[in-house]
């Protein structure tokens, strides 16, 4: 299944002008640009919440323009699963079983099936078992973002969209948290839509990535492209992957990298020969 | 230099919890000190930050701020002198616009008008935020939100600033906007600042850190000190230096790396000399 | 859109613009009051001149006045049609049982509809000329002798101003709640009855969480800034009477006098 798109909708605030691209089954992209590039408004027309004011979003053999009705695209929210940032603040049921089972129930799934769903999910989120009969009001902010995603994950969705899903979580909560989406990515080929400030999250995981800037999409192309000019992504306001900075300073002393290393890696793997392999004690 | 916080053997539980959330907590801050507070989620530090300003009343232990002892009849007075940037910008701005968020803290002191306008403008111009003084909050971002937020501090002349987490909700271009703020702000009014952190730049900033675990203080450091743990802080609560990553892999590859932290430059400096040795 | 919505407020340097919110509220309630002594076509005449005048002084467009009276015709429409049937007098024009056309009826009708009108155009006047904020001082420096009897004017005050401040804030908070829940399979505004007042339930639970967490926060944050409450606190943001407002007010003044001149 893949997205199409080209799509514009100027509308004052954080509108998008002429962004034509792809996502294809299986892949793993992030949507990187300063704040107000436009970013959150590509996201809500990937699963319809949105209509472009002119071009078509296509998703899967769906074809969406200004026109289409809005009463057919309800199977699109269970096609393409979004997580909103700071998820936590759609809970509200009683217990974290039926806060997860909502989803999938407003698809048809029965509340049998629905709540075998959520003991599933709560396993992948990495939660304990026992959170399930707990209200998630009495969880810490992380486990009720935990609860949220899985909530997202019961419906199935085919495509993972993730607005900033680590936005104000600590440093071990946001490496589990990626750590967790790259687990889905890999082992299961859930197709993942990530937008993220974070560059080195961008050069750990994805394989394409869009950059937005004043609502147009100004490159696409897989992390290493992208990171290779520095200069130009100074100018565009965004920020090189830790590793790429480094690389530039060790560069700057006499290195050489070829391909540029994106992560410690790598770049342990380039330098260890430039350095004396194992010979130093 | 004087000790400007003082604070001797500290508990706090909260009512109705089953844990101690801070227990024999002791440390001092000198005057014009840096000190970050660092720690995972839980281990106390937001409620460090609210018993030193009597927000939270301490269970037993002893609080000096700015030479008074935190009691009943010196709350107020020790407000005065420590202002607390909470967490979500959002949810600390009181004023309909943003001079009379800065506002907000004079009027509850009764300082006179044509006082309060001079120190609301003055505190606007500290933060670079003159121009956006009728605007509304919801048309401001994180990071300006944050600095109204310190304006309103910086206008009742506080000794201490108290960051509460106060970048962890912003994006990148927000966090440095607050960080710059704060790091001028420091220079040029002699002020103290606790920065509650997960942040590996801001912590970098400070004089020291304080590395609290389950309510307790596992151990006081400088920068150095405390980012030699390198993989380890991750789990302690902090984000691992990128120097100490790369050391670690490398380490994986049968390379000895010095157990020292290096910051970048010195780690640059240091495997050229290995280059050149080779 | 929200802006808009609440109070739609048109921003503007007119004289009306500059006039005291108090002096506006005041006359607001005023003018609706001496709107009743008008009872002949030359003080309904006068009345409609002065407000039309008004308008003009305060350079908004008479669109949205007209578009203040559409949600109302109705209602208007119908009060109108109760007066020409039921009200008899004077020359009769059509009879049938209880219902009549008169004279007295169609004049009367005519008058109640010019006063629905000039009652509507005065008050969105008010609101469209006068922030929000304003007018929430406005109350709070009106209302200030009540605290002789114990009434905690500021307070109220305050919580008025801060409920107005978060309005904007909490409608970006229900648009992003709504978006989850959609996002979720949520149809608002669908089906029947039923199934509506149902797809509320994930949209308000979560948004009063949220603005109770908002609510305890905001206190801390009050709190630690040294808000006690009180009656010694100073007031940034002050109201004062300008020389525009005692011409404004000599207006009313003269209005009355017109009226009571010209009435029947």
């Amino acid at each position: 299944m893949s997205f199409t798109y080209q799509a514009g909708t100027p509308f004052a605030g954080d509108g998008i002008k002429d962004v034509s691209g792809v996502i294809r089954d299986g892949s793993y992209t992030a949507i990187i640009g300063h704040t107000g590039s436009g970013k959150s408004t590509i996201l809500q027309h990937l699963n319809a919440l949105l209509k472009p004011t002119s071009g078509t979003v296509t998703i899967g053999d769906k074809v969406i323009t200004n026109e289409t009705n809005n009463k057919n695209l309800k199977p699109l929210r269970q096609k393409v699963g979004m997580v909103f940032q700071f998820a936590e603040n759609q809970l509200f049921e009683q217990t974290v079983a039926k806060d997860i089972a909502f989803g999938p129930q407003n698809f048809g799934v029965s509340e049998k099936d629905a709540l075998a769903l959520a003991d599933k999910m709560v396993k992948m989120v990495g939660l304990p078992h026992d959170v399930l009969e707990k209200s998630p009001f009495d969880l810490s902010g992380g486990q009720m973002r935990r609860v949220a995603i899985a909530g997202v994950l019961a419906m199935q969705p085919e495509v993972l969209v993730l607005d900033e899903p680590t936005a104000g979580l600590d440093p071990s909560g946001r490496h589990e948290m990626m750590q967790m989406f790259e687990q889905l990515h890999r082992e299961q080929g859930q197709t993942i839509v990530l937008v993220t400030h974070q560059m080195d999250d961008v050069a750990d995981y994805a394989d394409t990535v869009w950059v937005m800037a004043e609502g147009k999409l100004i490159k696409t192309g897989t992390p290493r492209e992208i990171f290779a000019d520095p200069a130009w992504l100074k100018a565009n306001q965004l920020g090189l992957p830790k590793t790429a900075q480094l690389a530039q300073q060790l560069a700057a002393k006499g290195f050489h990298f070829d391909p540029q290393p994106l992560t410690e890696s790598e770049l342990a793997d380039q330098l260890v020969p430039q350095i004396g392999g194992g010979q130093r004690g | 230099m004087g000790n400007v916080i003082r604070v001797q053997h500290l508990n706090y539980t909260y009512p109705e919890a089953k844990q101690q959330a801070l227990t024999d907590v002791s440390f001092d801050v000198a005057k014009g000190e840096w000190l970050a507070i660092i720690g995972h989620n839980g281990s106390g530090k937001s409620t460090l930050a609210k018993n030193l300003n009597g927000l939270l009343a301490p269970e037993s232990g002893t609080v000096q701020v700015a030479g008074m002892t935190l009691s009943e009849e010196t709350v107020w007075d020790i407000r005065a002198k420590v202002g607390i940037v909470f967490q979500n910008p959002d949810n600390q701005f009181v004023g309909a616009t943003v001079a009379d968020d800065v506002a907000f803290g004079l009027e509850n002191r009764g300082v006179p008008r044509p006082e309060m306008i001079k120190r609301v403008d003055e505190a606007l111009d500290r933060v670079g935020m003159t121009a956006f003084a009728d605007r509304e909050p919801a048309r401001l971002s994180g990071g300006q939100k944050q600095r109204v937020a310190i304006a309103g501090i910086v206008a009742q002349r506080p000794e201490i600033i108290i960051l509460d987490e106060s970048t962890s909700m912003l994006d990148p271009a927000g966090r440095q906007e607050v960080l710059g703020v704060i790091r001028e702000l420091k220079d040029e009014l002699g002020l103290t600042v606790l920065s509650i952190t997960h942040d590996i730049d801001e912590a970098a900033e400070a004089h020291r850190i304080i590395l609290l675990n389950d309510g307790k203080i596992n151990e006081i450091g400088t920068p150095s000190e405390i980012f030699s743990h390198g993989m380890e802080l991750l789990r302690l609560g902090l984000d691992v230096p990128y120097s100490e990553k790369l050391k670690d892999a490398l380490a994986q590859r049968g390379i000895a790396m010095p157990k020292d932290y290096m910051d970048n430059e010195r780690l640059v400096d240091y495997l050229w000399t290995l280059h050149s040795t080779m | 859109m929200d802006k808009l919505l609440l109070g739609r407020y048109i921003p503007g340097d007119s004289w009306v613009h500059r006039l005291d919110p108090r002096t506006k509220l005041i006359a607001s309630f005023y003018y609706i009051g001496i709107v009743f002594l008008a009872n002949n076509w030359q003080t309904y005449l006068m009345m409609f001149v002065a407000t039309l005048f008004m308008i003009w002084l305060s350079g908004i467009k008479i669109g949205f006045f007209l578009k203040g009276v559409r949600p109302l015709i109705w209602l208007i429409l119908f009060t109108v049609v109760l007066q020409v049937l039921f009200v008899r007098g004077g020359t009769v024009y059509w009879h049938w049982g209880w219902l009549w056309i008169t004279e007295f009826g169609l004049i009367n009708g005519a008058f109640i509809f010019v006063r629905f009108v000039l009652i509507i155009f005065m008050s969105t006047l008010l609101t469209l000329s006068t922030q929000p904020l304003s007018l929430a001082d406005a109350v709070e420096s009106l209302l200030k002798p009540l605290r002789v009897i114990r009434v905690p004017v500021t307070e109220l005050a305050l919580v008025l101003q801060i409920a107005l401040r978060f309005v904007p804030t909490l409608m970006d908070q229900t648009t992003k709640i709504m978006n989850a829940q959609r996002a979720r399979g949520v149809d608002f505004g669908e089906g029947n009855i039923f199934q509506q007042m149902k797809a509320v339930v994930p949209l308000l639970i979560p948004l009063f969480v949220s603005s109770f967490t908002t609510a305890d926060e905001l206190a801390t944050a009050m709190e630690a800034r040294g808000y006690q409450g009180g009656d010694d606190r100073t007031k940034y943001r002050i109201l004062r009477y300008h020389r525009r407002d005692w011409v404004a007010a000599g207006g009313m003044l003269v209005l009355t006098g017109l009226l009571l001149l010209l009435r029947a």
